[in-house]
Order: structure tokens, then sequence, then C-alpha cells
């Protein structure tokens, strides 16, 4: 085989060997519970926007987005909990990001979207719309507060 | 070579459609920096709403220029390789076809009729003639392929030892993608979207028709890129100065786009519920396969680039960068794709980030998304159009280059306004900044209570490129319809730069074949995308009823759509 | 150009393209990759920072 064979060669290999790297990162990243969205099926009680409480610090949040806003608007919850949110929408598409968390999901007509955040420490997070969905778009916020537990 | 009358005609109204309407593409990609930036506080500027022209800026330059681009460039490639015409009223139909498709979109945009982004994604519904203009488009974008195929296998049977130039195999590589990828958003238009917004349908399956946009969608950015990488291969070198390192490195990449394009779209659905986790994984690898042409690509252009800086008299290890043509006028098209190819650097590695799974929750529709894609399209992508159309423009027509010494600073300019712009847009997406949202009316504006400051640094620095890279186009456009008014100085002709290959390679028929490579594209494509069709058609609930953007009340409101009657 | 000068360009021109090592390819390559992963293992850290 003529040199360039044996450089173009390696390339590929390293290439491959990086990228092999980044596979088992985000293997690694999965198992500390970071998974893709999870697929639930089709229910229409996801449609009636609540917030459950299970226990002290496990919550379930159904949000509901429409043109143009989510419900519920606002979502008290204890510093230190579990929360599930079960995602769809009453219309057209819409996003559903919550940036300091890890929690990035598509609200769609006929689907429910999954996935489960842990809320440790306190403060402001803002839901935001980040899928065009119409005229009202940009006014498209909620929040999540998260509230000290006060302390014994 | 001398090309027919009907031949020139064709290729200055296939290069002069899209770059006329860029002028208006390029405006609203600007008025979205300054609407994002909070300059206005405004719906809409000059009787353009921000989202309808979103979707101009959107439609206008990834889908009409690059189709139109793609088709000129594939009649001159095929034309000049092959020494043959492409069949004339098979190449005219085409035209007419997609100009004619242009023309409908383009009204139901203007009009206001269609301002649901280049995406279109349902249940948001536009006028009817925005999706028929959209199929037209894309039909007529097919119909060369038949007439190049012929070409082709005519070709073949006068010269059956001969390797296929790497031109030749790069077009057909490219419109064999291209087809095989606009079959599902054809369906998708005229199957489900066009008689759903006709009213004849009551409801769309919402996530069928995202997972039939996407199989489309990233195969797209291929069809946009591979001209540009047929560039690359046979042109760069010489304008270098030297020689291919690799011919064979440039067919196997072509074959690896050929079998991974199109197995790989759902990575855009990362976000999407009812498509299974699995699926998502394994396209998600199959992306990482299908970035290694592109780093093959790399260290190719890179040992030939520093054989033509070595032959100059470069030193030292990295020093055949400073001993490039950067700034040599008579051959301008280095720097557009010199300059494409740096920003490539970036955008190409931003996207292996987008391909990665879990940290798509990190970028995905944040501005980060924009800024990575004005790395691609926006920049190899791009360039090489407006480079490659001034080039065939000039050579054909006989005409000299208008203002060739502004015209050699012209991608440097942009390379320089879209790195500002795009850091201005990765920092922003970084820190929870929306793509597709007017931020000047609530998150740029101080008096509204969703103001965010922590995105004024972000959309300033996104404005201060945006404006540099407008003026850069002003620049290209000046240069190129300055060229089109100028006299002829030549006769003209079809002339394309042919770089030689620095090892004399053998034909190897493995790579100078389709059907083994076709044969395998459609394994893993039916491998890949079974599943995915699958969950997008059983795990859906109801279908949606058509909306309008200005009105969170169904267009049609009948007892099987509305949940509330379920 | 004499015959023999023209010749011993096209042997100097034979003599470098066999020579030829990409070195400084495969130095541009591995900063490549190197920027690569500082970018995606940048965005992976702000990932896990926000489990």
């Amino acid at each position: 085989m003529s040199i360039m064979d044996s450089s173009e060669k390696k390339v590929i290999g390293i290439t491959g060997a990086v990228l092999a790297l980044f596979i088992f990162s985000i293997l690694y990243a999965r198992g500390k519970n970071n998974e893709l969205p999870a697929c639930i099926p089709y229910d229409k009680a996801y449609l009636e926007p609540k917030v459950i409480q299970l226990d002290a610090k496990t919550y379930q949040v159904y949000a509901v987005a429409q043109m143009w806003q989510f419900q519920p608007y606002q979502i008290n919850i204890p510093a230190g909990s579990e929360v599930d949110f079960f995602v769809t929408s009453k219309d057209v598409v819409h996003g559903f990001n919550i940036s300091e968390k890890n929690v990035n999901l598509m609200a769609i007509y006929g689907n429910i979207n999954k996935t489960t955040v842990h809320f440790e420490k306190p403060g402001i997070y803002k839901i935001t719309c980040h899928e065009y969905c119409g005229i009202g778009h940009q006014a498209m916020q909620a929040e999540v507060i998260v509230n000290e537990v006060p302390k014994k | 070579m001398q090309i027919s009358k009907s031949l020139k005609r064709l290729i200055y109204w296939e290069l002069g459609i899209p770059l006329t309407l860029l002028t208006i593409g390029i405006y609203h990609g600007l008025m979205q920096t300054v609407y994002r930036a909070g300059v206005i506080h405004q719906s809409s500027f000059a009787h353009l709403d921000y989202y309808q022209g979103l979707t101009l800026h959107g439609v206008i330059n990834a889908i009409v220029l690059t189709s139109f681009f793609a088709v000129a460039f594939g009649h001159a490639t095929m034309a000049f390789y092959l020494k043959k015409e492409p069949h004339r009223w098979v190449a005219w139909l085409s035209f007419w076809l997609m100009t004619i498709g242009t023309l409908l979109a383009a009204w139901a945009m203007l009009s206001g009729n269609a301002s649901v982004l280049y995406t279109f994604y349902p249940p948001l519904k536009a006028h009817p003639l925005f999706y028929l203009g959209a199929a037209l488009l894309i039909v007529g974008s097919w119909v060369p392929l038949f007439s190049w195929a012929n070409m082709y296998m005519s070709w073949k049977k006068e010269h059956p030892e001969t390797k296929t130039p790497l031109a030749v195999l790069g077009t057909l590589v490219n419109f064999t993608i291209w087809f095989v990828c606009t079959l599902a958003v054809a369906y998708e238009v005229l199957v489900l979207l066009l008689p759903w917004a006709m009213g004849w349908k009551a409801t769309i399956n919402v996530t069928l028709a995202r997972t039939l946009f996407w199989f489309f969608g990233h195969a797209l950015v291929y069809f946009w890129l591979l001209p540009a990488y047929i560039m690359y291969y046979t042109m760069l070198p010489k304008l270098a100065g030297g020689k291919l390192f690799s011919d064979l490195a440039g067919r196997i990449s072509l074959f690896l786009f050929l079998l991974l394009s199109v197995p790989v779209g759902v990575h855009h659905q990362f976000s999407d519920p009812s498509i299974s986790r699995g699926i998502k994984m394994f396209q998600g690898l199959l992306t990482f396969g299908v970035a290694l042409p592109s780093f093959i690509t790399a260290f190719t252009l890179a040992a030939s680039l520093e054989y033509a800086g070595r032959k100059r008299g470069s030193r030292g290890l990295l020093g055949f960068f400073g001993k490039l043509p950067y700034l040599d006028s008579s051959r301008y098209l280095f720097a557009y794709l010199i300059g494409g190819l740096f920003l490539f650097i970036f955008g190409g590695l931003t996207g292996i980030v987008n391909a990665s799974g879990v940290l798509n929750a990190v970028v995905h529709n944040t501005a980060w998304l924009p800024g990575h894609f004005h790395m691609t399209v926006a920049g190899p992508v791009f360039l090489s159009i407006i480079g490659m159309s001034l080039f065939l423009y000039s050579g054909i027509s006989g005409k000299p280059v208008f203002l060739p010494r502004i015209n050699v600073i012209i991608p440097y300019l942009w390379v320089i306004g879209i790195l500002i712009f795009s850091t201005g847009l990765s920092w922003g997406g970084l820190i929870g900044e929306p793509r597709r949202t007017n931020l000047g009316m609530t998150y740029l504006n101080p008096k509204n209570e969703l103001f965010t400051p922590e995105w004024v640094p972000t959309t300033t620095l996104a404005l201060a490129g945006g404006i540099i890279m407008t003026f850069a186009a002003l620049l290209f456009f000046i240069v190129f319809f300055g060229t089109m008014f100028s006299k002829k100085t030549s006769a003209g002709g079809l002339d394309l730069p042919v770089s030689e290959a620095l090892h004399d390679e053998k034909r190897i028929p493995l790579f100078d074949t389709f059907k083994p490579w076709l044969i395998i594209m459609g394994i893993i494509i039916l491998i890949a995308y079974i599943p995915a069709f699958i969950n997008a058609t059983r795990n859906p609930g109801p279908g949606a009823p058509p909306f309008s953007p200005n009105s969170p009340v169904p267009e049609q409101i009948s007892k099987t759509s509305n949940p509330y009657n379920q | 150009m004499s015959q023999s000068e023209s010749h011993a360009d096209f042997e100097k021109e034979q003599a470098f393209d066999r020579d030829f090592k990409p070195r400084g390819a495969i130095a541009f390559f591995i900063l490549l990759i190197l920027l690569g992963m500082v970018i995606w293992y940048g965005i992976y850290f702000i990932m896990l920072g926000r489990i």
C-alpha cells in the first residue's frame, strides 16, 4: 500500500477512536440518569394541566402547551424534589425548555413526552417555548419555583 | 468548452433567479438580527412581519438558492467532463417546474399566507399553493438526474476502462441522495399536507409528518454540501497551485455520503415524543459515521494544500498555510473556497455536538443551532455557491469580473461576519436564548416583564456579525450584477479548473460503480427508518386539525379532532 | 529551455512528488481533533452540571 493510503488510514483510525470516546462518554452520562425523553402512550388525561405530589420529594407535572402559554404557569416545588414532566400540546408544536436543567422537549398534539428532573437548588427556573408556534410565540414562558425547604 | 446557446441561457437563468431572490433573503437575515437584538420592539417592519421574513429567509437561502445552484452546477460539471450536453427539453422542463414552484411559494410567503418557516411543521398550516410550489420546486430539481444518468451511461459505453471523473461521480451521488430523500418530503407534502390544507382531510399525524420531513431534512444538508465538496476535491488543489493528494479518498467519501446521508434524520427529533430511544441512539451512531467522510476530506484537502504550499517553498510543519494565494484576484475562487473551509471547521465540529444524543438537551432549538448552521450552510455552502455562480457566469459569458480586487476580499469579510455572528448565537444558546423567536418584542425589551438582560451581549454580537455579513453580501451583489452589465471581452465558454492527482491511481472498479453502494444504501435506510416510521404511525394518539399562526382556534373544528369532545 | 534543463525540472518534480509526506496535514488534523474534543467536552460538562 502506498503512503497515501497509510496516512489516510491513520486519519480514519484517529477519527474512529475519538468518536468511540464520545460514545462511551454519552453512555456514562446515560448511566448518571440523563436520558433522552421517554415514549409515553397517548392518554387524554395528560391534557388536564396539574401538579401531583406523590410524596415529600416526588412530583408529577402534567404540562400542557398551547398558543401561547404553558399551563400550569407557575409550579411550586420544594428543593431536593424529583419531578416527572409529562408534556403535550393542545394545538401546534411547542418547545419546552428549562435551560438550566437539561429539560428540552417538543410538545406535540396527540403525543405525550416525558422527562425526569432533580431540582436541588432553590430558585426560579424558566420554561421557555423555543419552537415557532405563531404570533404569540415570543411571550410564551412559564416558571418552576423551587422553594427552599425550611430547616427544622 | 463551447456550449450551445440554450445551455448558456439555461445556466444564466438558473444562477440569476436565485441570486436576485437572495437580496430578499439577505435583507431578512439582517432584519432578524435587528429584531432579536431589541433594536426595534415590533412584530413587523416595512410591511413584512418577523416570522414571515424568517420564512422567506429560510426558503430562499436554504431551499431555492441551493437547489437552483445544484442543478445549474450539475449541468455544468456533467457537460464539461462528459463533453455532452443534457437533453434540451429535459433541462428546460426542470427549469420551468422549479421556477413556477418558486413563484407560487414566493407569492404565498409574500402575501402573508405561509408564515410557517422552511420546516413547515404541521399543525401550523400554510396556503395550499405554498405546499404545491414547494413540491414543484423539488420535483423540478429531480428531472435533470435522469438526463445526466443517461449521459453517463452512454459515456461509460464509450469509455469502459476510464475512471469516472470525480466531479461526475459527485454530481450523480448528490442527486441520487436528493432523489431518495425528497421522496419522503414529497409524500409528506402531497399526501399528508396538501389534502389537509385544502380541507379534504380533517386531521394530520404530526409525528409522522415530522419524521418524513427529517428523512429529507438531514440529507438536504448533504445536497447543499456535496457541490462544495466537488469543488474542494477537483478544483481547490489546482487553484492553490498544487495537486489533489488522493483522488481515491474523494471517491470513498462520496460513497460514504451515499450510504449515510439519509438514515440519520431522526437526530433532528431527539426531543420528540413517540420515537423510541433505541432508534434515536442508533441513528445518532450512524450520524457519527457520516462525520467520517468529512474528516477524510479535511485531511486530504490539508495534504493537498500542504503540497501546494511546500512547492512554493514553505517551511516548517504548518508553514504551508502561509504560502497560499488568498488574495490573488485572478483566482478569486480560491478565496471563496478556503473561506468556506475555514468556517466548516467550526460548523462541522459543532455538528458533532448536536448529533450526540444526550448533549442535545443543552442545545436543541436554542440559538446554538443557527450558530452552528451558519457555519455550514452559510459557510462553505453559501460561499461556494456565490463564488462559483460568479465564476460560471463570467466564464461562460466572456465578461470580466467587475471590481476584481473587491471581489477577492468578499469571502474574508463574510468569514469575519459569520464568526462574530455565530459566537453571539452559540453563546446565547448555551444560556437559554431560543431560536425562531422575535426577541425584541419581549425578551430583549427592557420594558417587558420577560426581559432577559443576559441575552443583550449575545444578540448584540449577532447584530454586529449580521451587519458585516450584509455588507459583504452587498459587495457581492455589486460585483455579480456589475459583471452581468459589463461588456464581453472574450468569446466565453464553459471552463472549470481541473486538479491533477498526486499519485496516478488506477481505476478501482468497486469505487467506480454504483450498484453495490445503492443496495447497501437501501438496506441501511430500511433498517434505520422502518422502526422509526412504525413508531411514528403506531405510537401517537389523535391527529391534529389545522391552525393558522394567528389564532389558537383551529381552522376547522370537527367532532373527531376536538380533544374536548373525546 | 533546453532539453536537458526541462528534463531536470521534470526529475525534480517527480522527486518532490515521490518524497512528499503530508506531515503538516497530520499535524493540522491532530489540532482539528483536539479542537473538536475541547468543544465537545465543553458542552458535555455543561450538560453534566445541569443534571
